[in-house]
């Protein structure tokens, strides 16, 4: 597993980088509400001690870049937690672009090595310097500065702490901006690694069980004790995977301040004056998808804010308030997690979008579009809206790649439109990376899972009829939709069709964006939650192949890609 | 390249005896469900769960272009560990039946002939030839990663851009 090839001290390195690293967000976090809240001395008191500790942590494992810095931002809180400051605006830049250096130091090994990123580090520490100076020369009462050192033992204590691998989180808990009664929590640290290890075994776990249960089930009556066991292991065992499950989880506060951070800075550079609302920042997510989705949402958070909100003039002209609101929402619901982005802009112009569409060749000009069909276009490859691409919205990526890195994780992107009002963006992704929604079906003789987010209809008999060609099924009319069969020979290297008793097939009815193609299958078996495995030691991997699935019965079962099968013509 | 002396894990393919180094072999397993994999070589049965890794399984015989065999209770399975490309990989082998670990020192094995009709040229790393038996010994990496193996990969790339 993960530690066993480093050597002891490499782990305690990483291990103190990772404490580290969580000091920054937490610092991130107090210093971006810093200018606006009331009660000061708290969050400044709590932004010493972060600092305090990342200097503690950084000399333990010799990290002078780090030592450094925090030292120098320690002076600078030390001397605003005594001074009469009228802006702390200035300051928490400071701290911020601290953190942003101490972030790149943990990351990038190399980056100490950089000419550049040292000289920039020098400017920048003198500027503490300078500003530190400043505040002091300025302060009337110098006389009656009191003692500073009033560090509690705790946080001297850490380095033992760390080496002890238990980090005691009560401290910092208490210094958490809203206060909460006083409950003591105590964390263990672990790698991710071997929580994943952890539910890959339970993975075989919970194969061999359902195995067995199959197995028992026909050999013993159900008042049998063997049975009534196996019930209480299988509930047992149930436990222990929820319990698993939600392990890998870690809500989306973090991600959500990244963004923050990110965007203030998109919107002082606009020069724009809007809000940022996050609501919800306590949803869990799988980490992994947590990392992912950070950036596509932060996409479409600086999409909405630089085409969203419309210049002050406008919104005033429109009587709405001068400064224009973006928010995100994050809630869970049915096994999917929701990220909501709205904003209370102009709403999206669909005119212009279609007109735009028809300039960049993505829509004919002859046909009548529905409102969500223009709606469609703006996540087109080769689509963007805005006249002068900007630093913003425009790295010469659009709302596609969005879309794409979205589907990437099993999820969906909609937008709701409120014309003059603004629009929301609906982001809906599973809670679990390794579980997809699927309908198993019967193809030939094999069975094959069908992610069920490309799954239209399943058409029975009398829903539709075949068109022939040559006595050959080519293609299938439903109501007065003609559409394309899918070449099962070519994807699956079947030739016939098993028609059961009816003599007919069940037809699935597939869609991709407004594509629709159909797939004839032999029967559907159900729809269910699958475990994703892939397919790393398959290099015989199939093209038309996503990923494998084991069933209940203990077989491996195929996941259709259906995207590439979209692609693929020939003979149905 | 000569083969080294050491031990073996001999097994039965029609009548021949065959071995492959037991540094290779991860476990070995009975016969069980295959799940096929459509438009591969029918030498490529399809994929097996072990224990939750899904991994791929050929039939040793149908790679040799011997007979076809049923499987029965004696057919086994054996998992092996290979490296491609710098990454290792498990894939299982399907034997007639395996027989036994054996040892043979470097002076009992001779070189491979020049042509040989039961095996592919460069399959056969040399002759083990212990008391009366004698043992075929493969170098499984060559079997496992001969050509029609590897251009199938992109034979199915090739099928997209159709």
């Amino acid at each position: 597993m993960s530690g066993k090839n480093k050597t002891e001290l490499q782990r305690i390195h990483e291990e103190v980088i990772v404490e580290i690293l969580e000091h920054i967000r937490d610092a991130e976090g107090k210093c971006l509400i810093l200018d606006k809240e009331k009660d000061k001395e708290d969050l400044i008191d709590g932004l010493f001690r972060a600092f305090h500790s990342i200097k503690g942590l950084a000399g333990f494992i010799d990290e002078k870049f780090i030592l450094k810095i925090s030292d120098k931002v320690e002076t600078l809180i030390e001397v605003l937690r005594y001074s009469e400051v009228l802006s702390y605006k200035e300051y928490e830049d400071l701290i911020l672009s601290a953190c942003d250096s101490i972030t790149s130091v943990c990351n990038d090994k190399e980056i100490k090595e950089n000419q550049i990123f040292i000289k920039k580090l020098d400017i920048f520490l003198n500027d503490i310097d300078f500003k530190v100076n400043n505040i002091e020369k300025s302060k009337k009462n110098k006389d009656n500065k009191p003692e500073v050192e009033i560090i509690n033992e705790k946080d001297l204590n850490f380095s033992s702490n760390q080496i002890r691998k238990i980090h005691m989180n009560n401290e910092e808990n208490r210094d958490q901006v809203k206060k909460e009664t006083s409950k003591t929590l105590e964390y263990i640290r672990v790698m991710p690694e071997d929580i994943d290890f952890l539910s890959e075994v339970m993975g075989e776990i919970i194969i061999t069980q359902s195995l067995l249960e199959a197995e028992i089930t026909e050999r013993v009556q159900s008042n049998d004790l063997f049975a009534k066991k196996f019930v209480e292991m299988t509930n047992a065992t149930m436990e222990v995977q929820n319990l698993i499950m939600s392990l890998g989880m870690v809500p989306l506060k973090s991600n959500f301040q990244k963004i923050k951070k990110v965007v203030n800075e998109t919107i002082k550079e606009l020069g724009k004056d809007v809000q940022l609302k996050i609501l919800g920042e306590n949803t869990e997510m799988e980490r992994d998808l947590a990392e992912k989705i950070t950036d596509p949402l932060m996409h479409i958070v600086k999409n909405c804010i630089s085409h969203g909100i419309e210049p002050k003039e406008e919104r005033i002209a429109n009587g709405k308030d001068e400064c224009g609101v973006v928010s995100i929402e994050a809630y869970t619901k049915s096994e999917s997690v929701y990220l909501e982005i709205s904003d209370d802009g102009g709403g999206i112009n669909l005119d212009r979008v279609l007109k735009k569409a028809i300039d960049k060749k993505l829509a004919n000009p002859n046909i009548h579009y529905s409102e969500e069909e223009i709606l469609d276009f703006i996540f087109m490859p080769g689509f963007s809206t805005s006249e002068n691409v900007n630093s913003i919205s425009g790295r010469g990526v659009g709302l596609d790649v969005v879309k794409t890195e979205i589907a990437k994780i099993g999820g969906k992107v909609e937008v709701i439109n409120y014309p003059k009002k603004g629009c929301t963006f609906i982001i809906k992704t599973p809670l679990n990376l390794a579980v997809l929604d699927g309908v198993i079906v019967k193809i030939g003789k094999e069975k094959f899972i069908i992610p069920t987010t490309y799954l239209k209809k399943i058409l029975q008999k009398g829903e539709y009829s075949w068109i022939k060609e040559r006595g050959k099924k080519k293609m299938v009319r439903v109501k007065d939709e003609i559409v394309q069969l899918l070449p099962r020979k070519k994807i699956f290297g079947i030739d016939n069709y098993t028609e059961n008793e009816d003599g007919d097939l069940c037809v699935l009815l597939l869609q991709i964006r407004r594509e629709r193609r159909a797939l004839a299958v032999e029967k559907v078996d159900e729809r269910r939650k699958l475990a994703v495995k892939n397919l790393d030691n398959v290099y015989c991997n199939p093209a038309f192949v996503m990923g494998a699935s084991i069933l209940e019965d203990g077989r491996v079962s195929f996941i259709v890609d259906v995207e590439s099968i979209f692609r693929m013509e020939g003979e149905a | 390249m000569e083969q080294e002396g050491g031990k073996f894990l001999s097994f039965l393919l029609e009548d021949e005896e065959y071995g492959i180094s037991i540094h290779k072999v991860k476990e070995i397993i009975g016969i069980m469900d295959i799940t096929a994999i459509p438009k591969t070589p029918e030498f490529i049965r399809g994929v097996i769960n072990l224990r939750g890794k899904i991994i791929p399984v050929l039939d040793l015989r149908l790679k040799f272009g011997l007979n076809e065999m049923e499987y029965n209770q004696r057919t086994c399975i054996i998992v092996v560990e290979v490296y491609f490309s710098g990454s290792s990989r498990l894939m299982g082998i399907i034997v007639d039946t395996v027989s036994e670990v054996v040892n043979i020192q470097k002076g009992e094995i001779e070189p491979p002939p020049q042509y040989d009709s039961r095996v592919e040229e460069g399959f056969l790393t040399g002759i083990g030839k212990i008391k009366d038996k004698v043992v075929l010994l493969l170098e499984i990496e060559k079997v496992l990663g001969s050509e029609d193996l590897v251009v199938l990969n992109e034979k199915q790339e090739a099928m997209l851009n159709v």
